[in-house]
Parts: structure tokens; sequence; C-alpha cells
């Protein structure tokens, strides 16, 4: 049997009637970590939003095992095993931290699984999420999603704004996930961390996949990377 | 002068149950609904005709309640329907659409001119003190508490409720959490379109209102939205109580009497001003 | 002489008097984006004062009437609008239909002058004669649409459809935003308040029916339906208002339908999403006219016509930012910022995502509420004046997202930003950046061409300083290379200096002599653009560092 995969085929995305990303193939494999790397707004998240289907696609395919899901909503994606964990810690401010969990539609074992990752939520389960530090609004959407169990993940910019230990944190989970056969795809804006723990990386530039490759040879040659911003 | 705060306080709960309607509805699903009176108008106008016609009181409210939550349903799939990308304020311009056509349809049906309703409430007096109170106002305004202790209690304390708190932030988010928005934004259209005709039924028998008088409640209680910011049902309860209870003062003060109707507006554009005078500028896009 | 029957002259003059009702929502809510429920209440108001001044100056003529009704409404309009200025969209809505009912209840208790004893209002001769009453109002329809059309064009009115599309583009570009829009909704109520005062002309004896909310919906309606955002679509407004009742009692239907109609109507003008019946024509029109017009600017590098040089800008004029610290409730932004822009140079701003570096540019240019620390543009201090005043001083903007005025010619937009007082800069900008066919409407520049033309737009008035956000955006990697090296020429040609934000390097290669590098609100780094990218804070900014 194949490897569960979720493939992206040539799509091409609109935001305020501006083309963002062009003709964009990549694919995700179930149990790796892909990263996506590129320059502030370079089109990054708004590939992640394509392919969640928060935003329409204007042309090309999100394929998921096989199966096209272009048209499909957000919502029904969630439920096909899509987790999207969105930029900017979107938090339900004004729901506590249990509270927020109790959304997604999964057992209170799933719940404790994402729990025991992250083991400050915990200490905190009864603050409103809006007083969190961003750390740790950070760490309660990454709970809020892996406690859906989703096939893939789709996360973009987990370290930004965090502080070193934070991310360290955070990029272990998510190797963790992995290994248990989460597929991953990683936006991120720091390099050398996503690097590290990846498989493969494509980098994009203007809207447009500049380059595919395997995550370890990038990181043998840091001049390669170098000129993804410079 | 009590009598007449006491009897504005019935008017008073009918412009709280559908204040803290549009002030929900508002919340959940990003709609400010002008025609939320009008579709409990809707509702309470076909209750008094089924009981002019013979059918008994309970059985013409219920329907009365179901009709206004059908319409409620209605409006909300359409809005969702055609207009889920659409501005706020293309969508409120929608519901003015939507009213325009339901006043016309009420005045098919129903006549313009104001009638004499009979109480859904058997109505007895008793005195408290010196004043005199009618179970009618009992009733009012224990089921306009009841009504907000328990959407208070159920948004506080239940999953489905968080799961509206959580919507109410972001109908994205929320759906990327695997909440089915859609189903939740028609539910809450559907329950509070009942709510509103609730308010009518309460309110009709005192108000004596025509089709289109008892739809354009929704003017005092958009008045107690504004009170409460649009998103505290404690203070727009209580100021759609407060609305009334002046207006009811107001009766008995020659000058204003006549005119008390313009307190509504007062109370907007004064509480506007207020909460929006820091607000230079537009939404950042 | 009876050229058509008595009924039909009636029927006519309403169709003038209900295009102009139309005509005063197409500007108020098409052009003003404030959606007005309480047309008809100003209508109301007109209709008294005729009433009311000609029941104690009996001999006045109509024409002075009209006058004074169109002044009073103006007066309230204004008045209104200058007070409700912080409040906007829906909740705009809210307060204009409780107005409404305000009015209604007014005049429901207050009653029409005349109308408890029964004496009509007659207008004085000769428009007495329902022929000439008819004619003249039409004249006045066509009139005031005519002078709609003249302010429409002038600075003013260009500054209220700026105003809708973005109110902080529009005090970016000079204007003043709540004089504008309360002078607007003013106009509006204006219009309505003569229609009122026809209203007054033709019935005699006005009753508060006609003044419903519901009235008032029904024309907002109609007006949507309609596209009454330009004459044509108040003209039909009109008609449809009159014959559409008129269609409905001849078929023995109940003419109260007839609101319901045009609900319908705007249901579905809205859900297409396309704009009222004329303004798709219009725009159709349009479309057909500019088929083969050019629609995008295309950057040529060629010499410019003319270069000065670069050191005869007035040096004098550089922005000085000194500790500049923003902080949003706890949210600490910007940290103790320092940085000049010369007026002879591009100076790049750079930094990853959330280092604060639009948070810099709306500090500068007056739209953060008080920041700590000083700013000057020459001597002169910034911090106490307002966005208006310092665009007007010399320090301009564009925006992150798009913010060019679709409903505009590319003609009006550059009139907008101060062609009038440059009309040889202007020209110099139009070549510079090839700018299309000045007649071409905004809508149908691709977006790229939008941000162009915003860039252009800041040139054209004497700027001292501008501050360029993300220019490049949804630029191609060729034509933004193009536009870096237009940039770069910039302060030589126009004599000013320029801020970028951009986060493609390549980009600030080429356009910039000078770098600096935010990062968390901090500066990390400053100097000559090479060096700068090379400085190995900045790469780790960039790249971020491993795992410790």
């Amino acid at each position: 049997m194949m490897r569960p995969s979720l493939n992206i085929e040539k799509i091409t995305l609109y935001r305020n009637n501006l083309t963002v990303c062009e003709d964009a193939t990549l694919t995700v494999h179930a149990g790796e970590i892909t990263v996506l790397l590129g320059p502030n707004g370079a089109g990054k998240s708004t590939l992640l939003d394509g392919i969640a289907g928060v935003i329409p696609t204007h042309n090309g395919r999100v394929m998921l095992n096989g199966e096209e899901i272009t048209k499909w909503t957000p919502f029904r994606r969630t439920n096909a095993g899509i987790g999207y964990v969105q930029q900017g810690r979107t938090v339900f401010k004004e729901l506590t931290v249990r509270e927020n969990l109790s959304l997604v539609d999964s057992s209170k074992n799933d719940v404790e699984e994402a729990l025991e990752l992250f083991p400050r939520l915990t200490e905190i389960r009864n603050t409103k999420a809006g007083f969190l530090s961003g750390g740790e609004q950070q760490m309660l959407v990454l709970a809020r999603t892996i406690a859906m169990k989703p096939k893939f993940m789709l996360i973009d910019e987990p370290s930004y704004g965090l502080a070193p230990k934070v991310v360290t944190l955070i990029m272990r989970v998510l190797k963790q996930l992995s290994e248990s056969g989460t597929g991953i795809l990683l936006v991120e804006q720091y390099a050398k961390r996503a690097l590290e723990i990846s498989k493969n990386t494509y980098v994009i530039q203007k809207g447009k996949i500049k380059l595919s490759e395997a995550s370890n040879l990038l990181l043998e040659n840091p001049d390669s990377l170098k000129f993804t911003y410079f | 002068m009590i009598e007449s705060i006491i009897a504005g306080l019935i008017v008073g709960s009918g412009y709280a149950i559908i204040g803290v309607s549009l002030v929900l509805l508002n919340r959940f699903t990003g709609v400010l609904n002008f025609s939320q009176g009008a579709i409990g108008a809707m509702g309470a106008f076909t209750g008094y005709a089924l009981i002019a016609m013979g059918a008994p009181i309970f059985i013409a409210t219920l329907v009365g309640i179901v009709i206004a939550g059908l319409l409620g349903f209605f409006v909300g799939w359409v809005l969702t329907h055609f207009f889920a990308d659409s501005t706020t304020t293309v969508r409120a311009v929608i519901t003015i659409t939507v009213l325009i056509a339901l006043l016309t349809l009420g005045f098919r049906l129903f006549g313009d001119s104001p009638m004499l309703m009979p109480d859904v409430i058997p109505k007895t007096f008793f005195d408290v003190g010196s004043v005199r109170v009618s179970t009618t106002t009992v009733v009012a305004i224990g089921l306009t508490a009841v009504i907000s202790v328990c959407i208070s209690l159920f948004l506080k304390h239940s999953t489905l409720g968080s799961k509206y708190i959580a919507m109410s932030e972001s109908h994205i988010a929320a759906q990327l959490l695997g909440i089915n928005t859609l189903l939740l934004s028609l539910s809450a259209w559907l329950f509070l379109g009942m709510l509103s005709a609730i308010a009518g039924f309460l309110v009709a028998p005192t108000y004596n209102p025509s089709f289109a008088s008892l739809s354009l409640l929704v003017v005092p209680a958009l008045a107690a939205g504004v009170l409460g910011a649009f998103k505290n049902i404690w203070v727009v309860t209580t100021g759609g109580l407060l609305i009334g209870a002046v207006e009811g003062a107001g009766a008995r003060i020659n000058w204003l009497s006549e005119y008390r109707g313009m307190i509504p507006f007062i109370i907007i554009l004064i509480t506007l001003i207020w909460i929006r005078r820091k607000q230079v500028w537009d939404a950042v896009r | 002489m009876q050229f058509v029957s008595s009924y039909w002259i009636h029927l006519l003059t309403t169709i003038a008097v209900s295009a102009l009702l139309a005509r005063s929502i197409g500007l108020v809510t098409g052009r003003l984006g404030i959606i007005s429920l309480c047309q008809l209440s100003f209508a109301a108001i007109g209709g008294w004062v005729v009433s009311w001044v000609s029941a104690n100056n009996p001999s006045i003529s109509f024409i002075l009437l009209v006058f004074i009704a169109a002044a009073s409404t103006f007066l309230v309009g204004f008045i209104i609008g200058a007070a409700t200025q912080h409040i906007r969209g829906v909740e705009l809505a809210v307060v204009t239909l409780g107005f409404a009912t305000a009015i209604d209840l007014l005049f429901k208790r207050q009653g029409f002058p005349g109308a408890s004893t029964g004496s009509s209002f007659i207008p004085n001769a000769p428009f007495n004669d329902p022929q000439i009453f008819f004619l003249l109002s039409w004249i006045f329809l066509l009139t005031a649409s005519l002078l709609l059309t003249l302010f429409n064009k002038t600075n003013l009115g260009l500054g209220i459809a700026a105003i809708k599309s973005s109110e902080r583009a529009a005090a970016a570009l000079g204007i003043n935003v709540g004089m504008s829009k309360s002078f607007g909704f003013a106009v509006g109520a204006t219009i309505s308040g003569s229609a009122g005062a026809f209203m007054a002309g033709q019935y005699g004896l006005l009753s508060n029916e006609l003044f419903t909310p519901l009235a008032s919906m029904i024309v907002l309606a109609t007006a949507v339906l309609t596209g009454a955002s330009i004459l044509s679509g108040a003209l039909l407004a009109g008609a449809f208002a009159v014959l559409v009742p008129e269609a409905l009692r001849r078929l023995g239907l109940p003419l109260d339908l007839t609101g319901a109609l045009f609900a319908i109507g705007a249901f579905d003008v809205l859900r297409r999403g396309q704009g009222g019946i004329a303004e798709q024509l219009q725009a159709k029109l349009q479309n057909h006219k500019f088929k083969d017009a050019v629609k995008t600017c295309e950057l040529k590098l060629g010499s410019p016509a003319k270069q000065k040089s670069a050191e005869n800008n007035n040096v004098s004029d550089a922005l000085f930012i000194r500790n500049l610290s923003v902080a949003f409730s706890k949210n600490q932004i910007l940290k103790e910022v320092n940085l000049t822009v010369s007026t002879t140079g591009v100076h790049a701003l750079i930094g990853p995502n959330g280092a604060g570096k639009t948070t810099l540019i709306d500090a500068v240019t007056g739209f953060v509420g008080s920041p700590d620390g000083n700013m000057f543009l020459g001597a002169q201090k910034l911090s106490k004046m307002s966005v208006r005043q310092r665009s007007n001083f010399g320090l301009k903007r564009t925006f992150q997202h798009t913010k060019a005025i679709d409903a505009l010619t590319i003609e009006e937009y550059l009139k907008l930003t101060g062609e009038a007082k440059n009309p040889h800069k202007a020209k110099i900008v139009q070549e510079f950046f090839n700018l299309p066919n000045q007649k071409l409407p905004i809508r149908l520049l691709d977006g790229a061409s939008k941000r162009i033309l915003e860039i252009a737009g800041t040139l054209i008035n004497e700027p001292k300083i501008i501050l360029l956000d993300e220019p490049a955006a949804g630029l191609n990697e060729e034509d933004s290379l193009i536009l870096a090296k237009k940039i770069q020429q910039i302060p030589q040609m126009f004599g000013c200096g320029i801020l970028i934000v951009e986060h493609n390097i390549n980009f600030v290669k080429f356009a910039a002599t000078e770098v600096t590098v935010l990062d968390g609100g901090q500066v990390i780094a400053h100097g000559d653009t090479s060096e700068t990218l090379e400085n190995e804070n900045v790469i780790q900014a960039y790249l971020g560092s491993g795992i410790e």
C-alpha cells in the first residue's frame, strides 16, 4: 500500500485580488516533517490557508490520499484528518484552557495525551486563554489540534515571537508527533531549527516554489539557504 | 407613577428579550438582524389569529413560537447560504430587505390597525403595599430573568455553549477544530426567532400593537443592545427593562408623555457616541 | 395648453421627487458608504419647513422656500454627521433607524402645519400651475444632479469616495475625514430635504404616512436595486417608484407589494454583488470602452528626462526618529528606536515578521495614539500633528494592502493627491511610472499597478519624505526589480527621501543605499546596504540559530 500523503498539485491562490501563490506543487508524507521556508510575504501562510480550505483555490488540486478535496469546506477537511494550526495563536480568549480543549470532538484520553506533551497547560487549565503568555497560547493551540489526532498537521510559524526554550519544546513535540506517524507541514521563518527536525524542505519565493531538497543537504550547506533570503 | 413604571416593565421585558436575541445573533453569526422584531411579530400575530379563530391558547402560542423559529431559521439559511462572504453591512442591508418583505406580508395578513390582544397568561391582580401588580407583569419580568440566566449558564457551563463562544470569536478557527459552525448558526437563528415570538406574546396585550409597531420594537431592543455594547447580555437585559420603565414613567410626565418613544433614539445616540469616542479610525484592513 | 392629463403630470412630478430621494441615497450610501435608513426623515423636515415658513409668510416665493428647506436640512444633516463621525457601519445604520423612528413619532404627534385646520399649502404663482410645477421639479432635479456631478469632481467630493474605501488612506492623502463625512452626509440630507419641499408643494397637505421608517427603507432598497449613485440609476429609481405601483394598480393588485418587490430586487442585486442596474450598465460600458486599453503600468527603465542632482535636495528636511517606543496594552512593539531618513537616498527597514516595521510607519504618520519619544521632519516636531497635517506637511505613505480607490479614475486619483497644485509634477510622475490612460477607472487596473499608482500619488504634492510599506507586494520578480531601480531614482528625480519596508532582500539591494534592521522592536543593525546584509546578527535574526 502507498504511504498516506497529502499532495498539492499546481495550486494558484489569490488574496486581495493579487496572486500570492502560483503553481505550487508539494507533497507531505505521513510520519515526516516537511518544511516550507521563505521570506515574509512569500506566500507561505496563504499556501497553508489554501490547503486547509480557508481560502478558495483558484487553480490546481489538493489531494488527500488520492482523493480530491479541493472543493471541501475547512470543516470537512478537518474531519477528514487535516489539522491546521494557524498563525497568530488563535486561542479563544474568553474560554479557559480546559474549555478550549473541550471544543474538539475527541475522547478524554486523547485530550490527556495531548496535555502530557505540554505539562504546563495542566497547571493553568482554569485560566482564560486571553490571559496566557504567548508560549502558553501556542502550546494550547497545538494541544487542541493534536487532541483531534489528525493524520496531517499544517503548522504556521509556531516559534513566532517565542523564547528559545519554548521553541525547543515545541520542536521536540513536533518531532515526537511525526515519529508516531503524523505528517507535518511546517512553515518557519527561522530555518535552522526546522531543518534539523525535518526530512524535506521546500523554499517558496514570491509565491513560487523555488527549491525542493532534502533538509540534511541544506543544513550541510548553509550558503544555499542564505540564497533563499538574500 | 409606580404603576406606569410597572406597566413599562412589561414592554421593557419585550425590549430585553429581543435585545438579547439581537446581541446573541450578532455575536454568533455576525449579522445585525433588523428584522428580528418582525420575525417575533409574525409568530405572535399568527398565534393571536389562531386564538381569534378559536384555537386553544396554549396550542396557538406554541404554533406562533414555532413559526417565528422557522422564519428565523429560513432567514438564517438565506444569509449563510448566499451571503457567507459578504461584509457585515451588506448582511445588515439584507435583513432590512427581509424586514420590508415581512412588513408587507404582515400588512397583507393582519392589516395595519392596532389590535386588542388577549392575555396569553391569565391576568389576575394582587397588591404589594399600595401598588397593584398583575400576574402578567410578574411573569414578564420573571421570564426575562429566567431566559437571561439560562442563556448565561448555558454559555458558561456547557460544552455546546463553549462552542458558541468559540464561534463568536472566529468562525474559521472554530471550523478548524471540527465545529460545525453552519449547524450551530442555524440553531441559533431558530432558537432566537422563537425567543422573539415569546417577547411578542408578552408585550402585545399591554402594547396593543399593529404588526408594524410590534416589528419596530427592534429599535428600543437595539438601544438595549447598544447599552450592553452588543456583548454583555446582563446589561442588555437590565437596559431593556430600564428603557421600558423610563418610558412608563415618561407616560406620566406631561411634556414627555407624547414623545417618550424618542427615548430609545437618544439612548442609542448618546451611548454610541460615548462608546466610539476614541475610535478615530476605521478598522485596519 | 394641456399636453398630457393632469394625472400624468402628477406622476411625472413624483418621478422627479423620487429620483431626488434616490440620488441622496446614492450619495450617502453609494458614494460615502453610510447605510442611511432616515432619508425620508430629512424629507419630512424639509416639507415641514416649507409648510411652516409659508404659513407664517404666505407671500414668500416657492423657490426661496425650497432653498430655506435645503439649508435647514443641510444644517441638521451636518450636525448629525459631525456628532456621529466616529460611529461606523451597522452601528451607524442603527442610529439612522433610531432617528427615523424618532422623527416619525415627532411628526405623528406634532403634525404638519395646516394639517389640523385643513389649510393646504399652495405654492405661489406661477408654481401653482401643476405643469409649471412639474417643469420646476425636473429643472431642479437636473440642476441638482449637475451640481452633484461637479461636486463629485472637486477634492471634497473625491475625498468622500476615498473615505468609503478607507478612512486611514484618505487621511494619509491629507483629507479631513470627519469634516468630509459630515459634509457628505449633510449634502445627502439637503437633497432629501429639497425633495420634501417639493412634496409639500405637490401635495399641499403632508401626512406623516409619507415619511415612515418603512418608507425610508424602501427608498434605500430601490436605490440599491437601480444603482442610484449615478444619475441614470436615480432616474430609474424614480421611474420604478411611480410606475411599479401604477402597474400594480392597473393589474388590480395591492399597491403595498411595491416595497416587497423592491426589497426582493435589492436582495438579488446584493446577492450578485455587481452593483445596481444602472451601475452595472455603466461598468459594462466602461469595460467595453477600455477593452483594448492598457490596464497596467508597464515599468520601463529608460533614462529619466531630466535628472536633478540629489545634492540639491533640501537636506534639512530629513526625518528624525528619536527613542521611539510604542506599546499596545502590555505589548511592547517598538523599543527606543532611533532612525534617520535623509532626503537624498532610499532607506530600507527590514526585519522578521512582527519586528514592528509597519507600526513604525504608523507611528511616524500619526496613526498611533501617543507614542513615546520624538519625531521631527526637519525642524518641525511631529508628535502634536494630526495625520492630515503631517501629510500636508510633506510626509506621505502607502499601505501594506492596496488602498487605491476603485470608484475613481486615474485622473481623479491624481487630482486628489494634489495634481492641481503641481500639474507639471503630475506629468513627470505619469511618465516616470508609465501610468495608463488618465480616464481609465482604477477598478480596471491590475493589483500590482494599483500599488504603483499609490506610490505615484505620494510624489505629486511636494513630498519631503515618503514611507512605502511593501511596495513590491504582488509584483513578479522581474517587475519588482525594475520598481526597485525606479524607487532608487526617486530622491534625485523628486527631491524627497524614502523609507521602504520590504521583505524581498533582492529588492532592498537594488533600491536602498542604507538599511536598518529591526528585530523584536529594536534596531539590531544599521548601515550601508551590502555591509548590513552581511552582518552576522542580521543573518541570525532571519535564519534563527540551531537547537541549543
